[in-house]
């Protein structure tokens, strides 16, 4: 379960990114954030995996508040997460198999239990026969697939997804979403900040609104703009 | 709606039958892996450091390259100050070995007596020892210091040199006072001490040593300061590494150790080629130049460059570590 309370961020530069939020998600659901560019939809997130700390208010993961003065329960929150960016953020000098096993390498799990999980999450992402590929050899798609794959091969209880589909192609984008749903639809609640009012009108997921750092809509199966637009 | 969309919702729909259906369900557990044992936890972290620094080393050719030989050509100054400060401590030490004061002795003292005059001078204030020179080692010493082109013998029938005793300070400026003390001492004739030529000695050692020994220190400080900058270049470069191994919940030691790693190899790497070039131009100059200028007094190679290699590994090695890790907690800092 995810809950903000009376948050808001407030950036050195003075940029209200976030004023008085107050937002629940339960566990094993599937929510949209929208708004126009510069409303906190990414500061949104960035609270959520403790990469930024609220300006004042309360942010609770898994019941817990998220507290980032001490490393460890840091990286223990990033552990139970899965972030998806829409630069895909992979290394460019490792292969698919060696981007995604990067995730479970770098919290120290047992050699010999990483192989067959990428594996696994290859599969789920369709990206089985890939795995010996540089980033480079693949197309954008297929890049935030792996990326998808990273996100999702530790196991976590969730997902966030910032503008998963911004740099790529329609149909693409409706690839990118249905792995997504997938993921979803095997209990992990999926955040996802979009500016693609297509999947967010066809899929009919929770939405919940931003305009000016604050939630100005959240409805149970929105669409992108107001019914009352 | 586009037909896109359309089709995406009856793919997204039958996906969801398909999943649910018991036949077909994947089931994917959720949350981390079991926790293991503590131990095997670390092993499995420091065997990852390892093979990842080393990767990464290797990866990152053309910037470990630059990296390497940046630290190198510091430390190859940095080794070369070491050397110059070695040689002139070594000229101090020579000048300070010349400040003695001589104390000629009367004709005709016999063994005892001269034990006893001895001992009376070891007794003076600031004396550190006392040696005999017979009047026969005297004449030695003055053939030798003519080249052995010259029989003093052949001159002078007679061997016109006295009996003296060489009394060597503890301090070089304590000397005034032990040639005055000397001086007192029955049967000694007079003492030749040189007073003011060994204030100025004594004076040209200690700002020799305190010059050499500050230039060696700034060396080391610009040596420091260029090492770390040029790893924080090769960090600022890896940024990407760092971001996915914090968002992936990797803590903060464990994401600093690969680079540590990385950094003492830069760091031993640089060392060992700036241990090797200098030991091996050290070598060269030291023979090159003995048999031009014999009467130079340089520290042989075998004996300068172990005190050389130790220093530029420790430097290397700790800088390297030091270096990388100060510049990865930039990237590490939570806002």
């Amino acid at each position: 379960m995810i809950e903000l309370e009376s948050v808001s961020k407030r950036y050195a530069t003075g940029i209200q990114a976030l004023n008085d939020v107050t937002l629940s998600v339960e566990d094993g659901e599937f929510v949209f954030v929208v708004g126009p560019t510069g409303t906190g939809k990414s500061t949104l997130l960035r609270l959520l995996y403790a990469e930024e700390l609220p300006t004042s208010g309360v942010v609770r993961v898994h019941g817990r508040p998220v507290d980032a003065r001490h490393d460890h329960d840091v990286s223990a929150l990033r552990r139970s997460l899965g972030v998806v960016f829409q630069d895909f953020k992979l290394l460019p000098d490792r292969t698919v198999f060696d981007n995604v096993a990067f995730a479970l390498r770098v919290i120290g799990s047992p050699p010999e239990w990483i192989p067959a999980q990428v594996r696994q999450a290859l599969e789920q992402v369709g990206l089985a026969d890939c795995e010996r590929a540089l980033p480079r050899q693949l197309s954008g798609g297929q890049q935030q697939k792996v990326s998808i794959a990273r996100a999702i091969v530790n196991r976590p209880r969730i997902v966030l997804a910032d503008e998963p589909t911004g740099n790529l192609d329609p149909d693409t984008s409706w690839d990118i979403m249905k792995v997504l749903s997938r993921i979803n639809l095997h209990g992990t609640t999926l955040i996802v900040t979009t500016h693609n009012k297509t999947i967010v009108d066809v899929l009919r997921r929770r939405v919940v609104e931003l305009a000016g750092g604050q939630i100005v809509r959240d409805e149970r199966r929105g669409r992108y703009a107001s019914d009352l637009n | 709606m586009t037909s896109v969309g359309v089709a995406m919702r009856r793919t997204l729909t039958d996906e969801r039958v398909e999943i649910v259906a018991p036949a077909a369900t994947v089931v994917v557990p959720v949350g981390p892996p079991q926790t293991r044992r503590r131990w095997h936890a670390t092993a499995v972290s420091l065997a990852f450091a390892a093979r990842e620094g080393a990767t990464s080393f290797c990866r990152n050719g053309l910037m470990s390259v630059a990296a390497v030989l940046m630290i190198f050509v510091t430390l190859l100054a940095f080794g070369a100050a070491i050397l110059v400060l070695q040689n002139l401590h070594r000229v101090a030490a020579a000048a300070e070995e010349q400040v003695l004061a001589v104390a000629y002795l009367r004709d005709g003292l016999n063994t005892r007596q001269r034990t006893n005059l001895a001992n009376r001078l070891r007794g003076v204030d600031g004396v550190a020892t006392v040696r005999f020179v017979s009047r026969a080692e005297a004449l030695r010493r003055l053939e030798q210091s003519l080249g052995g082109r010259v029989n003093v013998r052949d001159v002078v029938r007679a061997n016109p040199l006295p009996d003296s005793m060489e009394i060597h300070p503890e301090r070089p400026g304590d000397l005034p006072a032990i040639a005055e003390a000397a001086r007192a001492v029955a049967g000694v004739a007079d003492v030749v001490a040189g007073e003011e030529i060994t204030g100025r000695i004594d004076a040209a050692a200690r700002f020799v040593r305190l010059a050499g020994g500050v230039a060696a220190a700034v060396l080391a400080l610009v040596a420091i300061i260029v090492i770390l900058n040029t790893l924080r270049l090769t960090i600022v470069a890896r940024r990407t590494d760092i971001e996915i191994m914090r968002l992936v919940g990797a803590t903060a030691s464990f994401v600093r150790r690969p680079f540590f790693v990385e950094g003492m190899i830069q760091g031993g790497v640089a060392a060992m080629a700036a241990v090797v070039s200098l030991g091996a131009a050290y070598w060269l100059f030291v023979t090159r130049a003995t048999a031009a200028w014999p009467f130079l007094r340089l520290v042989p190679a075998a004996e300068a460059m172990p005190v050389v290699a130790i220093a530029l590994v420790v430097v290397g090695l700790a800088v390297g570590a030091l270096g990388t890790a100060i510049s990865v907690a930039r990237f590490l800092r939570t806002r």
